[in-house]
């Protein structure tokens, strides 16, 4: 019968990449305990265990819908049941990494909203910032509550092929996924009950009571029960369990546009007992849909008014119109000048090395090794437009510099990086699969909260260094280890 | 709350209400079917309560049980079929699911993928796979009672659960005496009414309950006014008046007055009636009025948001 210690035995990281599991010398330290817990399991009960994490995401619900043949079939997004671990070294260092980075992008947004003062200064060009689609005149000198803009962060790590954590994308405007940073941690409660007092994980279940304690804070109106509503775009969005998730785990009303109202600079929600006032909106709907007034027209997703009453300070927005500013990709190449800026620091968590094909010289460069690139889309999200320059063809890289010559301000090129793999259980062994990492970060009027976890996200793919869910990636349990 | 997520969770027991109701009815007729030689046994009342279709479709499937159960329980073509149903319910929940608790929502969630993934029901046993399909209602219903906070949400569920039930009864009282001639009416024994009673739950009350007189007047007295059997009109409905007069605190006070009186008028229309009376008068003229004042209390009910 084979065990778990033989798949340990034939497991083989990729040469080159850093793995988090397995380094020259053998297993690393922080997954010898589950090495020793799992050694004598036979490989069955893996799979067992495997089943019944499918069944626990099915019954929950928790599930995205594929249509063909106009029968909607629903699946579950893949589940790794092997864990990632990090340890609590390298969480202290990602956790300051974060604070500093998310200090300096509010501060960003605050400034680029109001004085701009760091265009003035020269650090970053004038013509960068007017030219993003998300750079929202709409919002300039809008007051918004405590400074804060970004209320709610989901950074997205990798590791390189020396294992430093590098920035990849700072997501300031709705990041998804943290529903599966919860689910996931409950499904392995589950699956491997005996494990979890053994290995000194750190929970992860708060999320939603600090999220609800912030969203509170911001109420314009003080009063006891002030109207905290989520605004989702409704049950055809790809992320509606997660709307419905954290709506259920904050005690608050789940609403869409169509439930909203405005009168007199006031938002309401229509409810059975008449019009009810509504003070805060942590929203899941874009920017560019939630006024009609404002923006796109012909939105049915948004409220008509919500603009004006929100300038009128009758309601807060979480996150603030208008971020997608600070995750343009042409802008994320001047964060490491932000914070040096604004703060006076040397930045703690570094960025890839990006070049802007709106710039003459670091296009010639970036075209002359597009094979050891990737290009990207400077506003595009979820792997659109993504171009991976060693497995594309000729002839789509040919059209990929015809694209860019064509409005160089809509991409960068970045050098592919090197991101670590972590073992999956595929097909009865453990093998490589590479893997990001998106922890979330809390901002509040009491400074900045991160939950110690997030969401591992992995290529399904051998080889692949595409982890989008969108690109048919999975996700797996992401353990915080508690300092010794 | 708001006035969407008010109609989706009076919709979510009303469609599993149904489904109960179905299933039910397909059980005992399903047995009987066995009991009987195939020439004799006929699937026409069920179909004429709980489907729309034409004499020639009834006819071209009232005998055959297999032909009968997949339209009723796996046909998408049916509005009313099971699969559909539950569709539906399950929708309706997922839209609202925030406003349910989780065990309320996994049992219907489970439902839904258990009805949809379930193999081929006629090759594998259909009694079995109709009793597991009933579980799941009475799994439904069991999250409910023991987990649903008691307020406006847990109201509106159990509107839309009361209000059913008691027009499926009249459905199926309905049916039932539309077969019968007039003397038939008179002259028939139980056994004949055995078969009505267990499709509605209704058979050991009925023999702890009447032991003599005209067993279609008993039949009506059960059906319509005994308030100790849990599915008679007059016991959904005095539940429908109590809970909604328990929403006067939430509800717009207009609105509310007006349903309010519409309930107590069916009410009171069923309670102040007595089986002589309807029997003179036809059956089919009271339950008719009934059925009508119902609906429009449904749709009263389902226009009761803020409109502005």
């Amino acid at each position: 019968m084979s065990t778990i210690h033989d798949l340990f035995q034939q497991y083989k990281p990729r040469e080159n990449f850093w793995d988090e599991m397995c380094s020259e010398a053998g297993i690393r330290e922080p997954y010898s305990v589950m090495y020793e817990f799992f050694k004598n399991t036979p490989v069955k009960a893996l799979h067992e265990r495997e089943e019944l994490s499918k069944k626990l995401f099915m019954r929950q619900g928790i599930t995205f819908t594929v249509y063909t043949d106009n029968e909607g079939i629903e699946r579950i997004f893949p589940f790794d049941i092997i864990p990632r671990i990090i340890t609590a070294k390298d969480w202290d260092f990602i956790g300051k990494g974060i604070r500093q980075r998310l200090k300096a992008l509010n501060l960003f947004l605050k400034d680029i909203y109001s004085d701009q003062q760091i265009i003035k200064d020269g650090i970053i060009p004038g013509e960068l910032i007017y030219s993003c689609p998300h750079f929202l005149r709409q919002v300039v000198g809008l007051k918004v509550p405590f400074d804060i803009y970004v209320h709610i962060a989901g950074i997205d790590l990798v590791r390189d092929s020396d294992g430093s954590y590098v920035v990849l994308e700072d997501n300031l405007r709705t990041p998804s996924g943290v529903s599966y940073m919860i689910e996931n941690r409950e499904v392995t409660k589950r699956i491997f009950p005996n494990l979890f007092p053994k290995n000194n994980i750190r929970s992860v279940t708060d999320y939603p009571l600090i999220l609800h304690d912030n969203l509170v804070s911001l109420s314009p109106r003080q009063v006891k029960n002030p109207g905290i509503v989520l605004l989702t775009p409704g049950i055809f969005n790809s992320a509606y369990f997660e709307h419905t998730f954290l709506a259920r785990f904050m005690g608050i009303e789940l609403v869409e546009g169509r439930d909203l109202v405005v009168e007199n600079h006031h938002v309401y929600m229509k409810t059975t007992r008449g019009l009810q006032e509504v003070d805060v909106i942590y929203r899941r709907v874009d920017d560019s849909f939630i006024d009609p007034l404002e923006f796109n027209p012909n939105s049915i997703l948004g409220v008509p008014g919500l603009m004006a009453a929100h300038r009128k300070g009758n309601v807060a927005i979480v996150n603030a119109i208008g971020n997608g500013v600070a995750d343009d990709k042409a802008v994320y190449v001047y964060v490491p000048d932000m914070i040096k800026y604004y703060m006076n620091e040397e930045p703690i968590l570094k960025n890839v090395k990006t070049y802007q094909m709106a710039d003459e010289d670091e296009r010639e460069h970036a075209f002359a090794n597009l094979d050891k690139m990737v290009i990207k889309m400077t506003n595009e999200a979820g792997g659109n437009g993504m171009v991976m320059g060693n497995k594309a063809s000729e002839e789509e890289l040919e059209m990929a510099k015809q694209n860019i010559l064509k409005n160089p301000r809509e991409y960068i090129a970045q050098p592919i990086v090197n991101i670590s793999t972590s073992p999956c259980f595929i097909d009865g062994k453990l093998q490589p699969r590479h893997i990001d990492f998106r922890p979330y970060a809390l901002c509040g009027p009491n400074g900045i909260e991160i939950i110690p976890g997030g969401l591992t996200r992995t290529a399904l793919k051998e080889g692949s260094l595409v982890v989008n869910s969108s690109q048919g990636g999975g996700s797996k349990d992401t353990w915080v280890l508690m300092g010794k | 709350m708001l006035s969407r997520i008010a109609d989706s969770l009076f919709w979510i027991s009303r469609y599993v209400e149904r489904a109960d109701g179905i299933l039910r009815m397909l059980k005992v007729n399903y047995a009987t079917s066995l009991d009987q030689s195939t020439s004799s046994f006929s699937w026409r009342p069920a179909l004429k309560t709980f489907t729309s279709l034409s004499d020639a479709e009834i006819e071209a499937i009232e005998k055959n049980s297999q032909d009968v159960l997949y339209f009723m329980i796996d046909d998408k073509k049916n509005k009313n079929s099971i699969i559909n149903i539950i569709t539906q319910s399950r929708e309706n929940a997922r839209g609202v699911q925030d406003n349910l608790t989780l065990e309320v929502w996994e049992a219907i969630n489970g439902f839904y993928h258990n009805v949809k993934n379930r193999q081929n029901l006629i090759i594998n046993d259909p009694l079995s796979s109709i009793t597991d399909m009933i579980g799941d209602c009475i799994s439904f219903y069991g999250a409910l009672e023991i987990t649903m906070m008691r307020g406006e949400g847990w109201s509106y569920i159990n509107l839309g659960k009361f209000l059913e039930r008691s027009l499926q009864t009249a459905d199926i009282l309905e049916s039932k005496f539309n077969e019968l001639s007039v003397d038939q009416k008179k002259a028939i024994a139980i056994p004949y009414w055995r078969h009505l009673l267990l499709s509605v739950s209704g058979y050991e009350i009925y023999l702890r309950t009447y032991r003599t007189g005209v067993q279609s007047k008993n039949i009506i007295d059960l059906m319509v006014h005994n308030t100790n059997y849990p599915r008679s009109v007059l016991y959904s409905l005095n539940h429908v008046s109590q809970i909604f007069s328990a929403l006067r605190e939430v509800v717009q006070p207009d609105s509310h007055k007006k349903i309010e009186y519409k309930i107590g008028k069916v009410r009171s229309k069923v309670h102040y009636s007595d089986v002589d009376t309807i029997y003179r008068k036809g059956l089919n003229n009271f339950l008719r009025d009934v059925k009508k004042d119902l609906y429009i209390i449904c749709d009263d009910l389902q226009n009761l948001n803020y409109s502005g």
